[in-house]
């Protein structure tokens, strides 16, 4: 109630009876005071509105409570007992009527909590509207549901993928990448259609590429459509700074000798998606000068809306699947989602995808049929094509391992529907061991003709003109024999697919082999890509899985990837945007599992003189070693090599081998194209050299794991024990941690003497409960308060503290660091660790300097959970 | 199970003459000291004996000054006799009266809502300016709106409390 009304209204009175003529009572005067001046004592005023306000108040405020009968009770709790009826929770009209209303109201707020049954729950129809509802926030593959019941799923660029297999199967899976088949659905990989004429294509891609990384996506062996390749994207003439990330990319063979119009496929992975797509609608504009924005529209196709997908997307978050962009004849179109990939890995994958992938019949006896295939192959050019087919595939079947294909090779088929082809039970294909070499392999022109999945209309009609599998079984059901194949003849859907030939783990150097421990074997990682039109990956991967082949995640991919030595996006691209992003997510999830532990049960990693220990500081480290050849400090983008001429020199002083030469020359003095070496580094301070490392003798690399330059003793202690373990880094001192358990003890006094405190309280009798417990409340918050200030001394805070006191990272450590290993494990197929790693180049070279050329090209590397250093092996990956 | 059984006054505190009829910075607690001294003053070790373990302020309005003071069922003629001797609570000369003797603290409420709504109509007839009848009408509206409600409420859910 507002008093500043009352007192403004001037509305003092002086009447001394009022209180008691109101509310019945005497306000008796004090008899001790003199009786002659009654009215001197009286109270000098009365509000009369205060006096009613406050009345007004409190009935208010005691009405609000006495209408709270029961207090937090529902209507049906608050009945007498004899009023209780035991199904009024679900019929209202149990209640007294009166009571009807609140009841009524009660039921509305609280909503029917109740789940519905399963049986409910799996009606078909309500089943695909909560697959709807699931998929609103993050996509899922077509197999989403084969794998969702069979693996940890993770949510990770916009989809939710599959981790790893819930079965113990770490060995299991490399097994099967080594002998056997691995297949992992990387349907998640976007597709970038770009079409117009070729060398308009070449002028703005031109911008994006370089041929120093090799082979582009312009190379000559590309172009004509028969190989499919990788390369690794930059931001418009930024080479070699600011990678964005590597595609994959396929051109479709030119339809005629002389037409210029072509086709190009670029997948991307789902973390530089969206980068690559604006990269190139930025190349087109700049070559063809129109405003962006104004062509950029995201066009609704019918099929996506048919699909029901695109609904629930917010407007302003763009749908990257709806992307297209047309400017000077150049269209470009996102086919994100609307192809699946499968990924083989293996030497089985041959024969099975022989087997799943079986040609289905194209002649065209009826020219004026209306399905899509009797269409296609009614055209003449197409028309020779079918005779192919059964060529390639026999072709396909007589090979013993995807190795015998030529690399990178490109296949294109027409096939059947897989789910007529399943067995009965899931089979375990092998590769037939008789040798016939009598067949020559067939020729590029009959690998390679022209697909129909090339054409969108195709596409959609074979997705469209799939027969559900509900029809499917209601025609094997009427087939006389159970059991027997079903024969559908023209109703048969006929699948366009592509084949992708991946020739897994090559070296090109084996002569100096030698002095290397065994490394991966030839063909590791070799298999085929399938590509299949929208709507028949489950078709497809039940196929394949029946055929034997074992379901990997991204941990197993990851493993393979380690497994061959070969670098994997987005945590081996440092330099990109995504790779950046990828570190910063596994740093903070690193942290997050470190902190939940006491602190007796983590390693402090301030004594192992580890700085970063969840984080590899790619420029910190280019920096410092940047400042060491160099004075003045050029600060800049850090990058990662990818010159292939330049691998290849570091490469071969690395190999560099020059044995009975008894000169004290160093590696990098000895090494023939020294000069070459030097300018390399002059104008590349900057970067950093993708490693592949391989312990010398025991131990195994680690994520964060240091690499460092051996002292000259490490290696007499090297050379006459060969087994010996390595040199030990000195434990750091830790100043603060003396701080730290003189805090905690100190916590631990205070508690004990505040108990006695609290006790000592409640024992005094003069003092109520209510200040004891005031006590115990501030007692409370002082403790709190502490208990803060203990936390302050987490070692986070310390690491943060160590690493900005200004102490350089790479000699904080008694041997110089110069790179930091990315990725690390157990090898299965080595039987040994190894890993991959980054090394800046200054510091490579500075580590080449030192190596006297005689000796074997090894450096030390630290795990960051331990002092002890062991000897790898380094080699370049290319 | 038997519950305690306890009785209620309902009591109102009137601050002494020089105190400009307000009861300021008094708490729960004051007052609870200020009737414990009076009870043994008044009846010694044997009346603190009888009282001391049931009694409690259970509420205070500084602003009406009404409280309710608890005891035990059978003594609240001891606490009734010595309220007479209460003339201090804290620094606050006062004098305390009883005004209703109830079982439960919901049917102490209740008498206090009867009680003010009884009284507040006579608030009008010293009311000397315009302004001020203005005021005091709306306030006892508003009040009374809120009486309808719950006499209405009361009525016709007729639910029985517990502990009545």
């Amino acid at each position: 109630m507002s008093q500043s009304e009352v007192t403004g209204s001037g509305t003092r009175k002086r009447k001394r009876s009022i209180s008691s003529d109101l509310s019945g009572k005497v306000k008796r005067e004090s008899e001790n005071k003199s009786n002659h001046d009654i009215l001197s004592h009286a109270p000098a005023s009365v509000k009369i509105v205060d006096l009613v306000e406050n009345r007004a108040t409190e009935i208010i405020a005691l009405t609000n409570h006495v209408d709270k009968i029961g207090g937090t009770k529902l209507v049906s709790q608050r009945l007498p007992r004899h009023m209780r009826r035991r199904a009024l929770s679900h019929n209202i009209q149990r209640l007294p009527r009166r009571l009807r209303e609140v009841a009524a109201k009660e039921i509305e707020r609280t909503g029917s909590t109740k789940r519905p049954s399963r049986k409910h729950r799996r009606r078909p129809k309500n089943l695909m509207s909560e697959y709807q509802r699931r998929q609103r926030r993050v996509s899922w593959l077509e197999t989403h549901i084969w794998h969702a019941k069979r693996f940890h799923m993770i949510e990770k660029w916009g989809y939710r993928l599959p981790d790893h297999p819930n079965d113990k199967s770490m060995r299991a899976c490399h097994r099967a990448a080594d002998k056997y088949c691995l297949l992992q659905d990387v349907s998640y990989e976007g597709c970038i259609e770009m079409t117009g004429r070729e060398d308009s294509i070449r002028l703005c891609l031109s911008h994006m590429v370089s041929d120093q990384t090799g082979p582009t996506l312009l190379g000559k062996q590309y172009v004509k459509g028969s190989k499919w390749g990788e390369t690794v994207m930059f931001s418009q003439d930024q080479y070699p700074y600011q990678a964005i990330g590597r595609v994959s990319f396929l051109w479709r063979p030119p339809q005629s000798e002389d037409s210029t119009d072509r086709q190009l496929w670029m997948w991307s992975h789902p973390a530089s998606f969206e980068n690559i797509w604006q990269e190139l609608v930025k190349c087109v504009t700049l070559e063809f000068g129109v405003s962006p924005h104004k062509e950029e529209t995201p066009l609704q196709n019918g099929k996506e809306k048919t699909d029901g997908k695109t609904e629930d997307c917010s407007p302003e978050k763009t749908d990257l699947r709806d992307l297209q962009f047309k400017a000077g004849g150049i269209k470009l179109k996102s086919l994100k989602d609307s192809l699946c990939r499968f990924r083989l890995t293996g030497h089985t994958s041959q024969a099975i995808v022989a087997k799943v992938l079986q040609p289905s019949d194209v002649s065209v006896t009826d020219v004026t049929g209306s399905l899509w295939w009797q269409k296609f192959y009614a055209r003449e050019d197409n028309q020779s094509s079918c005779a192919k087919q059964k060529l390639v595939s026999d072709w396909l079947k007589r090979c013993q391992s995807a190795t015998e294909a030529p690399p990178s090779q490109v296949v294109a088929l027409t096939v059947r529907d897989p789910r007529l082809l399943l067995p009965p039970k899931k089979i375990k294909v092998m590769p037939k061991v008789e040798v016939e070499q009598t067949q020559s392999s067939p020729t590029d022109a009959e690998l390679v003709q022209t697909s129909p999945l090339w054409d969108e209309a195709v596409r959609q009609e074979v997705r469209s003109s799939k027969m559900a599998d509900h029809e499917l079984n209601k025609r094997r059901g009427e087939n006389l024999v159970p059991g027997m194949p079903v024969d559908l003849g023209l109703d048969e859907s006929r699948i366009p697919v592509l084949l992708l030939q991946r020739p897994g783990y090559r070296t090109t150097i084996s002569a100096s082999r030698q002095q290397q421990p065994k490394s991966v074997h030839q063909g590791f990682g070799c298999g085929w890509d399938v590509i299949v039109p929208q709507g028949w990956g489950t078709a497809f991967h039940i196929a394949l899985v029946f055929r034997g082949a074992r379901v990997g995640g991204l941990r197993e991919a990851t493993a393979v990837s380690r497994e061959a030595g070969t670098l994997q996006f987005p945590a081996d691209f440092p330099d990109t945007q995504a790779g950046k992003e990828y570190a910063a997510g596994q740093q903070d999830q690193l942290k997050k599992k470190y902190d939940r532990n006491p602190p007796a049960k983590r390693p402090n990693f301030v004594k192992m003189g580890v700085q970063n220990p969840f984080l590899c500081p790619w420029s910190q480290l280019v920096d410092e070693w940047q400042s060491t050849t160099a004075p003045q400090s050029t600060s800049g983008q850090i990058f990662v090599l990818r010159n292939l001429r330049m691998l290849k020199l570091l490469n071969e002083v690395m190999r560099m081998q020059r044995k009975g030469d008894g000169s004290n020359l160093s590696r990098f003095d000895a090494f023939p194209g020294k000069a070459e070496l030097e300018k390399l580094v002059s104008s590349n301070a900057r970067c950093l050299i993708p490693l592949r490392i391989t312990m010398h003798g025991k131990g195994v690399p680690l994520k964060f794991a240091h690499i460092c330059i051996p002292k000259s003793e490490d290696f007499e202690s090297l050379n006459k024990d060969s087994d010996t373990g390595g040199p030990c880094e000195p434990k750091h001192p830790d100043p603060e941690g003396v701080r730290r358990r003189k805090a905690r003890k100190q916590n631990k006094k205070s508690k004990k003497t505040k108990t006695i405190d609290l006790k000592s309280a409640l024992a005094t009798p003069s003092n109520p409960m209510e200040a004891a417990l005031a006590k115990m409340l501030t007692h409370g918050d002082e403790s709190s308060k502490e208990d803060n200030e203990n936390k302050d001394f987490s070692p986070e805070k310390e690491l943060s503290n160590a690493s900005s006191s200004g102490e350089r990272l790479i000699s904080s450590t008694k041997r110089q660091i110069i790179g930091f290993v990315n990725d690390g494990d157990f090898s299965l197929g080595q039987g040994q660790g190894h890993g991959k790693a980054f090394c800046s180049l200054p510091g490579l070279l500075k580590l080449m300097s030192e190596i006297s050329a005689g000796a074997p090209c090894l450096a030390l590397v630290r795990n960051t959970t331990t002092l002890q250093y062991r000897f790898v092996w380094l080699s370049v990956i290319m | 199970m038997v519950r305690v059984k306890r009785r209620y006054l309902v009591c109102e505190v009137i601050a002494g003459e020089e105190e400009d009829t307000q009861l300021q910075n008094i708490k729960e607690l004051d007052v609870y000291r200020a009737v414990s001294n009076a009870i043994s003053r008044a009846h010694g070790d044997y009346g603190m004996g009888l009282l001391k373990k049931s009694l409690n302020v259970k509420y205070l309005n500084i602003g009406t000054g009404m409280a309710f003071i608890r005891v035990r069922r059978g003594a609240q003629h001891l606490l009734q006799t010595a309220l007479a001797f209460v003339k201090k609570i804290g620094n606050t000369n006062v004098t305390m009266t009883t005004l209703h003797v109830a079982g439960t603290i919901r049917s102490c409420q209740k008498f206090l809502i009867s009680f003010h709504k009884q009284h507040l109509p006579d608030f009008l007839r010293h009311c000397s300016t315009p302004e001020e009848r203005l005021q005091v009408q709306r306030s006892i509206k508003a009040a009374c709106e809120k009486v309808n409600m719950y006499k209405h409420h009361s009525e016709s859910h007729g639910i029985e409390e517990d502990d009545s």
